[in-house]
Protein backbone atom coordinates (compact mmCIF):
# COMPACT_ATOMS: atom_id res chain seq x y z
CA UNK A 1 0.00 0.00 0.00
CA UNK A 2 2.72 2.54 0.88
CA UNK A 3 3.83 3.25 -2.71
CA UNK A 4 0.24 4.15 -4.02
CA UNK A 5 0.44 7.32 -1.87
CA UNK A 6 3.74 7.76 -2.09
CA UNK A 7 3.33 11.35 -4.07
CA UNK A 8 1.19 12.37 -1.44
CA UNK A 9 3.14 11.63 1.70
CA UNK A 10 6.68 10.98 2.87
CA UNK A 11 7.39 7.26 3.59
CA UNK A 12 7.73 8.43 7.44
CA UNK A 13 3.79 9.25 7.68
CA UNK A 14 3.70 5.42 6.22
CA UNK A 15 5.11 4.53 9.28
CA UNK A 16 2.86 6.33 11.38
CA UNK A 17 -0.40 5.52 9.69
CA UNK A 18 0.77 1.79 10.39
CA UNK A 19 1.79 2.11 13.94
CA UNK A 20 -2.09 3.89 14.38
CA UNK A 21 -3.51 0.70 12.52
CA UNK A 22 -1.84 -1.65 14.93
CA UNK A 23 -2.48 0.75 18.02
CA UNK A 24 -6.32 0.63 17.13
CA UNK A 25 -6.17 -3.21 16.18
CA UNK A 26 -4.77 -3.62 19.77
CA UNK A 27 -7.00 -1.67 21.43
CA UNK A 28 -10.28 -2.97 20.00
CA UNK A 29 -9.66 -6.58 19.78
CA UNK A 30 -7.86 -7.21 23.00
CA UNK A 31 -11.22 -7.31 25.58
CA UNK A 32 -11.96 -9.98 22.98
CA UNK A 33 -9.09 -11.71 22.55
CA UNK A 34 -9.12 -12.64 26.59
CA UNK A 35 -12.41 -14.14 25.91
CA UNK A 36 -12.97 -17.92 26.66
CA UNK A 37 -15.70 -18.21 24.60
CA UNK A 38 -14.46 -16.10 21.98
CA UNK A 39 -11.86 -18.95 21.46
CA UNK A 40 -14.11 -21.66 21.82
CA UNK A 41 -16.34 -20.09 19.12
CA UNK A 42 -13.42 -19.86 16.73
CA UNK A 43 -13.38 -23.84 16.50
CA UNK A 44 -17.10 -24.42 17.02
CA UNK A 45 -19.21 -21.74 15.54
CA UNK A 46 -21.24 -22.83 12.22
CA UNK A 47 -19.13 -22.81 9.41
CA UNK A 48 -21.80 -21.05 6.71
CA UNK A 49 -21.92 -18.59 9.68
CA UNK A 50 -18.81 -17.87 10.08
CA UNK A 51 -17.97 -17.08 6.66
CA UNK A 52 -21.19 -15.31 6.03
CA UNK A 53 -19.77 -12.70 9.02
CA UNK A 54 -16.16 -12.49 7.82
CA UNK A 55 -17.57 -11.34 4.29
CA UNK A 56 -20.19 -8.96 6.19
CA UNK A 57 -17.01 -7.30 8.02
CA UNK A 58 -14.92 -7.14 5.50
CA UNK A 59 -18.07 -4.91 3.81
CA UNK A 60 -18.25 -2.72 7.40
CA UNK A 61 -14.42 -2.31 7.12
CA UNK A 62 -14.58 -1.17 3.61
CA UNK A 63 -17.81 1.24 4.58
CA UNK A 64 -15.83 2.85 7.38
CA UNK A 65 -12.89 3.37 5.21
CA UNK A 66 -14.89 5.38 3.27
CA UNK A 67 -16.65 7.20 5.53
CA UNK A 68 -13.45 7.58 7.49
CA UNK A 69 -10.88 7.69 5.11
CA UNK A 70 -9.45 11.31 3.96
CA UNK A 71 -8.35 10.34 0.62
CA UNK A 72 -10.11 11.03 -2.48
CA UNK A 73 -10.74 7.85 -4.98
CA UNK A 74 -12.40 4.75 -3.86
CA UNK A 75 -9.78 2.22 -4.97
CA UNK A 76 -7.41 3.91 -1.94
CA UNK A 77 -10.26 3.33 0.20
CA UNK A 78 -10.43 -0.13 -0.27
CA UNK A 79 -6.95 -0.64 -0.45
CA UNK A 80 -6.80 1.07 3.16
CA UNK A 81 -9.44 -1.36 4.17
CA UNK A 82 -7.17 -4.29 2.97
CA UNK A 83 -4.16 -3.13 4.85
CA UNK A 84 -6.39 -3.00 8.12
CA UNK A 85 -7.80 -6.34 7.50
CA UNK A 86 -4.20 -7.40 7.09
CA UNK A 87 -3.56 -5.74 10.65
CA UNK A 88 -6.24 -7.18 11.63
CA UNK A 89 -4.98 -11.05 10.73
CA UNK A 90 -1.61 -9.89 12.10
CA UNK A 91 -2.67 -8.82 16.01
CA UNK A 92 -4.80 -11.64 16.28
CA UNK A 93 -2.69 -14.21 15.40
CA UNK A 94 0.36 -12.89 17.28
CA UNK A 95 -1.76 -12.17 20.48
CA UNK A 96 -3.22 -15.83 20.34
CA UNK A 97 0.35 -17.16 19.71
CA UNK A 98 1.49 -15.66 22.79
CA UNK A 99 -1.59 -16.32 24.83
CA UNK A 100 -1.14 -20.00 24.42
CA UNK A 101 -4.44 -20.11 22.72
CA UNK A 102 -3.02 -21.42 19.25
CA UNK A 103 -0.74 -24.73 20.28
CA UNK A 104 0.68 -27.29 18.17
CA UNK A 105 -1.86 -30.02 17.67
CA UNK A 106 -4.71 -28.23 16.72
CA UNK A 107 -6.21 -28.39 13.17
CA UNK A 108 -5.80 -25.84 10.58
CA UNK A 109 -9.44 -25.52 10.74
CA UNK A 110 -9.51 -24.60 14.41
CA UNK A 111 -6.51 -22.34 14.21
CA UNK A 112 -7.42 -20.63 11.19
CA UNK A 113 -11.55 -20.11 12.66
CA UNK A 114 -9.90 -18.95 15.84
CA UNK A 115 -7.59 -16.39 13.73
CA UNK A 116 -10.29 -15.22 11.20
CA UNK A 117 -12.87 -14.86 13.79
CA UNK A 118 -10.66 -12.53 16.19
CA UNK A 119 -8.97 -10.33 13.07
CA UNK A 120 -12.72 -9.15 12.91
CA UNK A 121 -12.53 -6.43 15.73
CA UNK A 122 -8.51 -6.28 15.06
CA UNK A 123 -9.78 -4.81 11.58
CA UNK A 124 -12.46 -2.48 12.59
CA UNK A 125 -10.31 -1.16 15.49
CA UNK A 126 -7.09 -0.68 13.16
CA UNK A 127 -9.52 1.48 10.42
CA UNK A 128 -11.10 3.64 13.40
CA UNK A 129 -7.21 4.33 14.66
CA UNK A 130 -6.78 6.62 11.61
CA UNK A 131 -9.88 8.68 12.56
CA UNK A 132 -9.46 8.69 16.64
CA UNK A 133 -5.69 8.99 16.90
CA UNK A 134 -5.38 11.70 13.73
CA UNK A 135 -7.15 14.64 14.22
CA UNK A 136 -7.35 16.24 11.23
CA UNK A 137 -10.81 16.01 9.37
CA UNK A 138 -11.06 16.89 5.55
CA UNK A 139 -13.40 18.65 3.90
CA UNK A 140 -14.41 15.69 1.95
CA UNK A 141 -15.00 13.67 4.56
CA UNK A 142 -17.10 15.82 6.30
CA UNK A 143 -18.88 16.01 2.94
CA UNK A 144 -19.17 11.96 3.15
CA UNK A 145 -20.42 11.73 6.34
CA UNK A 146 -22.81 14.77 6.38
CA UNK A 147 -25.38 12.36 4.23
CA UNK A 148 -28.09 10.22 6.56
CA UNK A 149 -27.09 6.95 5.21
CA UNK A 150 -23.49 7.71 6.55
CA UNK A 151 -24.85 8.85 10.19
CA UNK A 152 -26.73 5.78 10.27
CA UNK A 153 -24.13 3.41 9.42
CA UNK A 154 -22.07 5.30 11.84
CA UNK A 155 -24.79 4.31 14.53
CA UNK A 156 -24.72 0.56 12.96
CA UNK A 157 -21.11 0.01 13.25
CA UNK A 158 -20.91 1.22 16.80
CA UNK A 159 -23.95 -1.18 17.85
CA UNK A 160 -21.87 -4.16 15.73
CA UNK A 161 -18.98 -3.30 17.79
CA UNK A 162 -20.25 -3.36 21.41
CA UNK A 163 -22.57 -6.13 20.64
CA UNK A 164 -19.87 -8.29 19.44
CA UNK A 165 -17.98 -7.31 22.41
CA UNK A 166 -20.96 -9.39 24.60
CA UNK A 167 -22.47 -11.67 22.61
CA UNK A 168 -20.45 -14.27 23.13
CA UNK A 169 -20.46 -14.50 26.71
CA UNK A 170 -23.36 -16.74 28.14
CA UNK A 171 -24.68 -13.86 30.29
CA UNK A 172 -27.06 -12.21 27.80
CA UNK A 173 -29.62 -15.36 27.61
CA UNK A 174 -28.66 -15.66 31.53
CA UNK A 175 -29.44 -12.10 31.90
CA UNK A 176 -33.19 -12.46 29.77
CA UNK A 177 -34.09 -15.68 31.85
CA UNK A 178 -33.73 -13.77 35.32
CA UNK A 179 -35.74 -10.59 33.33
CA UNK A 180 -40.09 -10.28 33.56
CA UNK A 181 -41.39 -8.75 30.75
CA UNK A 182 -41.96 -5.52 32.78
CA UNK A 183 -38.23 -5.29 33.55
CA UNK A 184 -37.69 -6.15 29.61
CA UNK A 185 -39.89 -2.88 28.94
CA UNK A 186 -38.04 -0.94 31.25
CA UNK A 187 -35.17 -2.00 29.77
CA UNK A 188 -36.19 -0.49 26.12
CA UNK A 189 -37.66 2.67 27.65
CA UNK A 190 -34.39 3.39 29.25
CA UNK A 191 -32.25 2.70 25.85
CA UNK A 192 -34.42 4.73 23.83
CA UNK A 193 -33.70 7.86 26.30
CA UNK A 194 -29.97 7.08 26.55
CA UNK A 195 -30.35 7.08 22.48
CA UNK A 196 -32.56 10.27 22.74
CA UNK A 197 -30.11 12.03 25.02
CA UNK A 198 -26.94 11.11 23.00
CA UNK A 199 -28.13 12.13 19.70
CA UNK A 200 -29.46 14.98 20.49
CA UNK A 201 -26.77 16.33 22.28
CA UNK A 202 -24.64 15.82 18.53
CA UNK A 203 -27.06 17.01 16.55
CA UNK A 204 -27.95 20.18 18.35
CA UNK A 205 -26.32 23.30 16.78
CA UNK A 206 -25.43 25.92 17.93
CA UNK A 207 -28.17 27.74 20.05
CA UNK A 208 -30.71 25.49 19.21
CA UNK A 209 -32.68 24.66 21.88
CA UNK A 210 -32.80 21.24 23.43
CA UNK A 211 -36.38 20.62 24.44
CA UNK A 212 -38.22 22.45 21.97
CA UNK A 213 -40.61 19.79 20.51
CA UNK A 214 -39.81 19.51 16.81
CA UNK A 215 -36.32 19.38 17.15
CA UNK A 216 -36.58 16.78 19.56
CA UNK A 217 -39.49 14.58 18.21
CA UNK A 218 -37.15 15.23 15.01
CA UNK A 219 -34.32 13.58 16.43
CA UNK A 220 -36.28 10.85 18.29
CA UNK A 221 -37.88 9.68 14.63
CA UNK A 222 -35.24 10.46 12.37
CA UNK A 223 -32.50 8.80 14.67
CA UNK A 224 -33.14 7.17 17.78
CA UNK A 225 -36.34 5.61 16.33
CA UNK A 226 -34.21 4.13 13.45
CA UNK A 227 -30.81 3.46 15.83
CA UNK A 228 -32.63 1.44 18.19
CA UNK A 229 -34.47 -0.71 15.66
CA UNK A 230 -31.02 -1.19 14.23
CA UNK A 231 -29.66 -2.21 17.27
CA UNK A 232 -32.17 -4.69 17.93
CA UNK A 233 -31.75 -6.26 14.67
CA UNK A 234 -28.02 -6.29 14.73
CA UNK A 235 -28.17 -7.89 17.94
CA UNK A 236 -30.05 -10.94 16.60
CA UNK A 237 -27.57 -11.43 13.92
CA UNK A 238 -24.65 -11.15 15.92
CA UNK A 239 -26.64 -13.78 18.27
CA UNK A 240 -27.61 -15.98 15.72
CA UNK A 241 -24.27 -16.00 14.42
CA UNK A 242 -22.38 -17.51 17.51
CA UNK A 243 -25.59 -20.01 17.92
CA UNK A 244 -26.75 -18.20 21.40
CA UNK A 245 -30.19 -18.70 19.67
CA UNK A 246 -30.07 -22.33 18.51
CA UNK A 247 -33.06 -24.43 20.00
CA UNK A 248 -34.45 -20.96 22.09
CA UNK A 249 -38.29 -20.32 22.39
CA UNK A 250 -39.21 -17.36 20.72
CA UNK A 251 -39.86 -15.58 24.03
CA UNK A 252 -36.02 -16.37 25.35
CA UNK A 253 -34.67 -14.97 21.63
CA UNK A 254 -36.73 -11.67 22.16
CA UNK A 255 -35.07 -11.26 25.93
CA UNK A 256 -31.58 -11.67 24.79
CA UNK A 257 -32.38 -9.80 21.79
CA UNK A 258 -33.63 -6.76 24.22
CA UNK A 259 -30.82 -7.43 27.04
CA UNK A 260 -28.05 -7.22 23.79
CA UNK A 261 -30.10 -4.94 22.53
CA UNK A 262 -28.68 -2.16 25.52
CA UNK A 263 -25.15 -2.20 24.68
CA UNK A 264 -25.72 -1.95 21.32
CA UNK A 265 -28.04 1.04 21.48
CA UNK A 266 -25.32 2.42 23.41
CA UNK A 267 -22.50 1.73 21.01
CA UNK A 268 -24.85 3.04 18.04
CA UNK A 269 -25.41 6.03 19.68
CA UNK A 270 -21.93 7.09 21.45
CA UNK A 271 -20.84 6.02 17.98
CA UNK A 272 -22.27 9.67 16.83
CA UNK A 273 -20.01 11.00 19.54
CA UNK A 274 -16.91 9.67 18.58
CA UNK A 275 -16.13 8.54 15.34
CA UNK B 1 -1.83 -4.63 0.81
CA UNK B 2 -2.48 -7.76 -1.09
CA UNK B 3 -1.75 -9.65 1.73
CA UNK B 4 -5.36 -8.04 3.30
CA UNK B 5 -6.59 -8.87 0.30
CA UNK B 6 -5.49 -12.62 0.20
CA UNK B 7 -6.26 -13.09 3.95
CA UNK B 8 -9.59 -12.09 3.93
CA UNK B 9 -10.97 -14.33 0.87
CA UNK B 10 -8.68 -16.76 1.88
CA UNK B 11 -10.10 -17.44 5.04
CA UNK B 12 -13.66 -16.78 3.72
CA UNK B 13 -12.94 -19.67 1.02
CA UNK B 14 -11.78 -21.86 3.70
CA UNK B 15 -14.75 -21.25 5.72
CA UNK B 16 -16.96 -21.78 2.81
CA UNK B 17 -15.07 -25.14 1.98
CA UNK B 18 -14.85 -26.25 5.67
CA UNK B 19 -18.68 -25.78 5.73
CA UNK B 20 -19.68 -27.71 2.02
CA UNK B 21 -17.22 -30.45 1.72
CA UNK B 22 -16.06 -30.03 5.24
CA UNK B 23 -15.81 -33.75 7.84
CA UNK B 24 -19.18 -33.42 9.75
CA UNK B 25 -18.58 -36.73 10.96
CA UNK B 26 -19.43 -37.96 14.29
CA UNK B 27 -16.48 -37.82 17.10
CA UNK B 28 -13.95 -40.11 17.81
CA UNK B 29 -12.15 -39.65 20.99
CA UNK B 30 -9.27 -42.45 21.62
CA UNK B 31 -7.47 -41.66 24.85
CA UNK B 32 -3.69 -42.79 25.16
CA UNK B 33 -1.26 -42.49 28.02
CA UNK B 34 1.47 -40.07 27.07
CA UNK B 35 3.73 -41.14 30.27
CA UNK B 36 2.91 -42.71 33.73
CA UNK B 37 4.80 -40.48 36.46
CA UNK B 38 5.36 -40.95 40.27
CA UNK B 39 3.96 -38.20 42.50
CA UNK B 40 4.31 -37.14 46.05
CA UNK B 41 0.67 -39.03 46.95
CA UNK B 42 0.67 -41.60 44.21
CA UNK B 43 1.54 -41.84 40.72
CA UNK B 44 0.31 -39.39 37.54
CA UNK B 45 -1.01 -41.22 34.21
CA UNK B 46 -0.39 -38.13 31.79
CA UNK B 47 -2.84 -38.90 28.43
CA UNK B 48 -3.89 -37.05 25.08
CA UNK B 49 -7.32 -37.21 23.93
CA UNK B 50 -7.17 -37.64 20.10
CA UNK B 51 -10.72 -36.52 18.17
CA UNK B 52 -10.40 -38.09 14.59
CA UNK B 53 -13.91 -37.09 13.75
CA UNK B 54 -15.31 -34.08 12.16
CA UNK B 55 -17.26 -32.89 14.68
CA UNK B 56 -16.86 -31.01 18.19
CA UNK B 57 -17.08 -32.20 21.96
CA UNK B 58 -17.65 -30.43 25.11
CA UNK B 59 -17.04 -31.53 28.76
CA UNK B 60 -15.29 -35.05 27.60
CA UNK B 61 -15.60 -37.05 30.67
CA UNK B 62 -12.57 -39.21 30.75
CA UNK B 63 -11.99 -42.32 33.09
CA UNK B 64 -9.09 -44.39 33.54
CA UNK B 65 -9.90 -47.75 35.58
CA UNK B 66 -6.99 -49.78 37.33
CA UNK B 67 -7.31 -53.42 37.30
CA UNK B 68 -5.29 -56.52 38.94
CA UNK B 69 -7.01 -59.54 36.91
CA UNK B 70 -10.63 -58.86 37.34
CA UNK B 71 -10.55 -57.04 40.16
CA UNK B 72 -10.83 -52.98 39.92
CA UNK B 73 -8.60 -51.64 42.01
CA UNK B 74 -9.37 -48.37 41.50
CA UNK B 75 -10.99 -45.53 38.98
CA UNK B 76 -9.84 -41.94 38.60
CA UNK B 77 -11.90 -39.10 35.87
CA UNK B 78 -11.66 -35.84 34.94
CA UNK B 79 -13.23 -33.62 32.47
CA UNK B 80 -11.50 -32.04 29.26
CA UNK B 81 -13.40 -29.35 28.43
CA UNK B 82 -13.27 -28.72 24.94
CA UNK B 83 -11.62 -31.39 22.14
CA UNK B 84 -12.74 -30.02 18.50
CA UNK B 85 -13.01 -31.52 15.34
CA UNK B 86 -9.41 -33.23 14.55
CA UNK B 87 -7.50 -31.89 17.06
CA UNK B 88 -6.32 -33.34 20.39
CA UNK B 89 -6.26 -32.35 24.15
CA UNK B 90 -4.14 -33.31 27.30
CA UNK B 91 -5.34 -33.80 30.68
CA UNK B 92 -3.89 -35.84 33.62
CA UNK B 93 -5.34 -38.63 35.92
CA UNK B 94 -3.86 -39.50 39.47
CA UNK B 95 -4.06 -42.89 41.21
CA UNK B 96 -2.26 -43.84 44.52
CA UNK B 97 -1.16 -47.50 43.10
CA UNK B 98 1.24 -47.74 40.47
CA UNK B 99 -0.42 -48.28 37.28
CA UNK B 100 2.67 -49.60 35.55
CA UNK B 101 2.10 -52.69 37.70
CA UNK B 102 -1.34 -53.05 36.59
CA UNK B 103 -3.89 -52.88 33.73
CA UNK B 104 -4.38 -49.25 33.04
CA UNK B 105 -7.49 -48.92 30.96
CA UNK B 106 -8.40 -45.13 29.37
CA UNK B 107 -11.84 -44.52 27.87
CA UNK B 108 -13.95 -41.35 26.60
CA UNK B 109 -17.10 -42.03 28.40
CA UNK B 110 -19.45 -39.24 27.27
CA UNK B 111 -19.73 -35.46 26.10
CA UNK B 112 -22.05 -32.43 25.10
CA UNK B 113 -22.69 -31.23 22.26
CA UNK B 114 -21.55 -27.52 22.18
Amino acid sequence: MPHDRAHSKPSSAHAVDLAHDFGGALLFSFPLLMTMEMWWLGFYMDRYRLALFLTLAFIVVVALSYFEGADETFRIEILDALVACAVGYAVASTMLVLFGIIKPGMSADEIIGKISLHAVPGSIGAILARRLLEVEETKKERQRRKWYGAKVFLMGVGAIFLAFQLAPTEEMVLIGHRMTEWHAVALAILSLGMMQAFICSVERSGRQRLFAADFFWGVFLRYTVVGYSLALMISLYVLWTFGRLDGAALAEIIMATLVLGFPAALGAAAARLIL
Amino acid sequence: MQFGLLLVTASIAFMVYEAVAGDSSHPDITVQVDATVPTSSGFLVKFRAVNAGGSTVEGLAIEGVLRNGSDVLETSDTVLEWVPAHSEREGGLFFSADPRQYQLQLRAKGYENP
